[in-house]
This record gives C-alpha cells, sequence and structure tokens, in this order.
C-alpha cells in the first residue's frame, strides 16, 4: 500500500503538485470513538535540492488521507521528494521527477 | 378593475400549486442531528424497553426470480420508521435440504417473517447465512437465523471488525472489543416493535478472495469485489440457474450512495458482474432483474467518474462540483436529491489523483493489510 | 520486536540529528510551539502561536471555502496571498483544538495552497498570517456551515 502518491506537472516555470498521503488523521477524540490509537500525519516537508518548497506542521482534525496541492517556481525533470512525520514519529519518504 | 382581479386570482392560483410544482425535495427533520457513529439519522433514536405490542407486520411476499431463487423487494427510501427498514433486498436459495439465505434484512422480526414466508414454499430451515456487505439494512437478521436455527454465517471480515470491534489482523475480538455493539442506524431508526430482538450477529466464516462453493447441493461463487460500494464488498454467482445476487453493488430505480465506496472499485465490481454469464439479476435496492438490470449503474458510475475527470481537468474548486456535475440523467430517480450530491462531491477527492494507467490501483489503494509496527 | 525498536529509535535520532543539518530552512511548528496546539478557542490559538500582535484584513490575502460543507469530514481549502508571509495558520473553533494546520513558507514560494479540513460542526474558520521581517499580521475569516457528515461513516 502506497504511503504517498505525487503529481507534479511543470508549466512556464511553475510546477503544481498534488500529493496524497495515507493516513487516518484520527486525532485523540476520534481515535477514542473508533478504539484504536491517534494516528495521523502531524508534519510533511517537500524538497527539490534540499531547498524546502513547501512545509506544512498538521493537527489530526485534517481530512483522511489528506490530499494537499501548491505550486513553486521549479524545473521539469528535477526530483520532488516528499518526507512526512506521523504523531508516533514514524518518517516517510517518496520521491517523483517532475514532469 | 377586472385587469386587477384576473392577476390577483393568478397570483393566488400560482400560490396555492406552489407545493405542487415545487415538491422535488426530500425534507430532513433534524439534519444537524448525528447518531453514535456519526450518520445523519431521519428520525430519533427511542431508549430501548420490551413491549408486549404486536410485532411489526412487514408483509413480505416473496417474488420468485428463478427456478430456486426467491427475493423480497424493499422500498426505495432510507430507512424509517414507516417501512421499518425494508428498504432492501434479501434472497433465499433452494438447496436440498435448507434455504440459503443471501442478506437477512433490516431485523430480527424480519427474517423470521421472511422465514415463514418461504416455509410456504418449501418447509425447510435456513442452516447458511450469506452476507453481501457491512451496511446494516442486509444482514441484521443474522441473529434470527443463528439463535433458531445454528445457521453459519458466511460474509465479509469488515462485518465483524467494524461493527463488533473485532480486530482486523485476527478476526476475533481483542482487549479493545466494545462490550456493547453500537447502535446502528437501523436500531436507532426503527419503532421498537419492529427491531426489538435484533442483536448484531457475528460472521463466523470469511474468505480471503473469491471462493467457489457448494452448500446443500447448490454451486455458487461467492466472488470478491472488495472497496466497491463499501469497504468490503462481495456477490453471489449461481453458475447452474443463471442467476447473479449482486447486494449494493447494483441499484436500479434510485440513486445509490458511494460515500463509503469508490467509483473506480464500483465500476472494476461491475466488470466482473458482466463478466459472467446470467440471465437474472438481484440487486442491492431496486426491482429490476433483467439483463439490463445493471445498465443504470454502469451509467450512473462511467457518467459520473467522466463528468468528474473532466471538472478536475477544467480546475474546478472542489465545492462547485455539485453544481458542475449534477448528473441530469438520473434527476427522476429516487433519492437522487438525499444522494447524488454527496457522491459527486468525494468521487472528486478520490478521482483528484486518478491516472488513466492506474485502474487496477483501486484494489490496492485501500487493502486491510498494514504493515505498521 | 526489539530489533525494531532498535531501528526505529535508531532511525528518529538520524532524523533528528541530521535532518535540522540538511535542510536549508525546517520549521516543525509543533517542536517550536507545543503549546499552541492544545489551545482550544482561536482566539487563544493566535495569541499562543503568533502573539498579541493586532490582525489586520487585506485583500491580499484570502482563503476560498465552501459556504456549506457538503461533507464536513472532507472540507476543500484554498489559500492565497501575495504577501511575504512567513507563515500562515488555520485556525477554527469547530474542534476540541483550534489549531488545523500552519504552513511555513519558503522565501519567495507561491503562497496557493490547498488542502482539506475536518470540522465536526458550523464554526468560523479563521486563517492568520505572519509577514516575513515585519512580523505584521494579517487574517481573513469565514464560517462554514457543516450540517451533514463528520469524522468518516
Amino acid at each position: 500500500m502506497a504511503k504517498m502518491k505525487i503529481k507534479a506537472k511543470e508549466k512556464n516555470g511553475i510546477v503544481k503538485v498534488k500529493a496524497m498521503f495515507t493516513s487516518l488523521m484520527a486525532d485523540k477524540e476520534e481515535a477514542i470513538k473508533k478504539g484504536i490509537s491517534p494516528s495521523y500525519i502531524r508534519y510533511i516537508v517537500a524538497k527539490v535540492k534540499d531547498a524546502v518548497v513547501y512545509e506544512v506542521t498538521m493537527s489530526g482534525f485534517m481530512s483522511e488521507n489528506p490530499l494537499v496541492k501548491f505550486e513553486f517556481k521549479g524545473n521539469k525533470g528535477d526530483q520532488l521528494t516528499f518526507t512526512t512525520i506521523d504523531n508516533d514519529n514514524k518518517t516517510e519518504t517518496d520521491t517523483q521527477k517532475i514532469k | 378593475m377586472k385587469i386587477k382581479i384576473i392577476i390577483l386570482l393568478a397570483i393566488v392560483a400560482f400560490v396555492i400549486s406552489m407545493p405542487f410544482i415545487f415538491n422535488k425535495s426530500v425534507t430532513i427533520a433534524n439534519p444537524s442531528k448525528l447518531d453514535a457513529d456519526d450518520n445523519f439519522i431521519l428520525y430519533e433514536w427511542v431508549e430501548p424497553r420490551t413491549g408486549t405490542n404486536k410485532e411489526w407486520d412487514y408483509n413480505l411476499k416473496p417474488v420468485q426470480v428463478s427456478d430456486r431463487v426467491w427475493c423480497f423487494f424493499g422500498a426505495m427510501e432510507m430507512p424509517t420508521k414507516e417501512n421499518a427498514g425494508d428498504m432492501s433486498n434479501s434472497c433465499y436459495i433452494q438447496g436440498n435440504d435448507s434455504w440459503i439465505a443471501w442478506d437477512t434484512g433490516p431485523s430480527y422480526i424480519y427474517a423470521k417473517q421472511a422465514h415463514a414466508a418461504m416455509r410456504k414454499i418449501a418447509d425447510l430451515p435456513v442452516k447458511t447465512v450469506i452476507v453481501s456487505h457491512e451496511h446494516d439494512d442486509h444482514w441484521l437478521g443474522n441473529n434470527y437465523y443463528k439463535e433458531t436455527q445454528n445457521a453459519t454465517i458466511y460474509g465479509p471480515k469488515s462485518v465483524n471488525v467494524n461493527y463488533l470491534g473485532f480486530d482486523e489482523h485476527t478476526g476475533k475480538p481483542n482487549e479493545n472489543t466494545r462490550e456493547i455493539p453500537p447502535q446502528t442506524r437501523m436500531i436507532r431508526a426503527l419503532y421498537q416493535n419492529a427491531i426489538r430482538g435484533t442483536k448484531l450477529a457475528a460472521v463466523d466464516e470469511s474468505f480471503d478472495d473469491t471462493t467457489e462453493l457448494t452448500l446443500h447441493g447448490v454451486k455458487m461463487e461467492y466472488v470478491k469485489v472488495g472497496y466497491a460500494h463499501s469497504e468490503e464488498d462481495w456477490f453471489l454467482y449461481l453458475p447452474e440457474d443463471k442467476v447473479v445476487l449482486v447486494a449494493d453493488v447494483v441499484m436500479n430505480g434510485r440513486v445509490t450512495s458511494n460515500r463509503d465506496g469508490i467509483v473506480v472499485g464500483q465500476l472494476n465490481a461491475l466488470k466482473a458482474i458482466k463478466a459472467r454469464d446470467w440471465n437474472h439479476l438481484v440487486p442491492g435496492h431496486g426491482f429490476i432483474t433483467d439483463k439490463s438490470a445493471a445498465d443504470e449503474a454502469i451509467q450512473y458510475f462511467t457518467l459520473l467518474k467522466d463528468r468528474v475527470l473532466e471538472g478536475i481537468e477544467d480546475e474546478i474548486h472542489p465545492d462547485m462540483i455539485t453544481k458542475h456535475v449534477t448528473l441530469e440523467e438520473f434527476r427522476n430517480k429516487e433519492l437522487y436529491y438525499l444522494l447524488s450530491p454527496g457522491n459527486v462531491f468525494r468521487s472528486y477527492e478520490e478521482l483528484e489523483m486518478y491516472d488513466d494507467d492506474e485502474d487496477e490501483a483501486a484494489d490496492e489503494e485501500e487493502d486491510e493489510d498494514e504493515d505498521d509496527e | 520486536m526489539d530489533r525494531r525498536k532498535f531501528l526505529g529509535v535508531g532511525l528518529a535520532a538520524f532524523v533528528a540529528i541530521v535532518v535540522p543539518g540538511t535542510d536549508l530552512r525546517a520549521v516543525d511548528f509543533r517542536t517550536t510551539m507545543p503549546q499552541a496546539w492544545e489551545v482550544e478557542k482561536t482566539v487563544d490559538g493566535i495569541k499562543a502561536l503568533y502573539g498579541s500582535g493586532a490582525l489586520k484584513e487585506s485583500p491580499k490575502l484570502s482563503f476560498k471555502a465552501p459556504k456549506l460543507a457538503e461533507n464536513g469530514g472532507s472540507i476543500p481549502i484554498t489559500i492565497k496571498s501575495s504577501l511575504d508571509l512567513e507563515s500562515v495558520a488555520l485556525f477554527q473553533d469547530a474542534n476540541p483544538r483550534c489549531l488545523s494546520c500552519v504552513f511555513s513558507v519558503p522565501v519567495g514560494a507561491i503562497i496557493d495552497y490547498d488542502f482539506r479540513i475536518k470540522m465536526r460542526q458550523t464554526a468560523v474558520v479563521t486563517i492568520v498570517g505572519k509577514e516575513r521581517g515585519t512580523g505584521t499580521l494579517y487574517t481573513a475569516s469565514k464560517e462554514i456551515d457543516v450540517s451533514i457528515g463528520g469524522c468518516g461513516g
């Protein structure tokens, strides 16, 4: 099961990115109701060549399997790397080439 | 003077006729009322009390679909006090020494009356029950067959995991399993004398994949379609009878609720159904059972997928998508106003990451086997 | 079990040591402002995250959100701004804790963020952005009506 899915397309120097991450995004209250322990991604960062292009810290109150979209100035062919950290401090990372 | 009177009469006539020409919507009594599972319900839940009132009379009349398959067809409505949950279809297959029940309806009393009606056709017990998916309008009659006839219940694991709190890895209760099962929306919606006696019965045996079974002399293929209409959907194909019992993967005459499912999965499920040779198809909701029974569902999901993908291409903002994709072809179907916008909205989320060459990804995407720790 | 734990700890340690070193700029608001995430009301949340500065409205900071949410478990939000903000946060008074997310904006980045939030009930959603350099706080808010839906089904 893929932990994240990344799509990045460049047009006129601007790269449009769509990324979806697998996570229940269950904060404390929701986790209790479901009988599980809280499970959500709390931090996402995206980099191209070590330069941060996107960075967000989140609570569990984002929708399940969060899908984020953003743009940045970039070039075709560059590698876009996403890293996520969840509330248990587990890290996932994935890379996609900008089309 | 005369003109004024005519105008006044015209206005009055218009006002009087307004309820008839504008009456297209379904009123939800208390839209912000949510039940324990955060599902909206149309009616209040009443504290349970055992009563001595006459049992609800579902007035069930089985309809013969083929030589050895009979079905009960429910109303095309949401579960309400007035229909006592009789809004889904369930079937009985005549085996050598037993009826095989495919889905058992919304309550203990429903199953009891259904069996009584089937006994008039052939006086056989129900030793096997097969469940299609976890939605509670399809299997709340199970405990009647368990308690009175010790029937074996086959069904998807998701029933036990999501409704009885069993562990999703072992399929058995664990320390988190709730003592008291949740009040499902069906239990909350019905009058006491209809829901009395209903308890959530666990599925005895689940399969991992499509399985061929021969039970009570009936050859069957229990086909897994996975994440389609709900988290885990299955349908039953009877090759000798050329009948396919599909439950909620197909509905006709009304719009489905895809709130718990995915469009890509639904389309794949419909493909799997079409790939088999049958003359009769019994949907989960709806009355059409001939070879065209699945056509509406195929049309709905194909249009939904194509038009929403178009909307995504055109960069329509998600909260405008329901105004943009209205699926006019289905406006006259039951429950269109209540359910279709939600389906459109949900499919936008699903299809945002869709790639043409990733049709099979639907099955991989939402797998229960998680490798955490 | 043991080996896994060791690897897990090792990885966490590796991340903690290596990541700050290699990043040109990485601000994890959970580690820098942990208390802001526990606050219940937006008014207090903004103070916890950004202090008590005055909040200005500006046409250069806006966000798109539905007036009536189709599904309270997934409400699409778009934040756009042409200001040079160093961070943008979204608060709501619908959940037990008000801070939903904080973006830390890289220098020269385009602020056009799309994401989806969960809200248990009708409430006001507020975004606050802090301008780079001046520290001025800009804000915009909208009420989102959540009548059906919730956290999953």
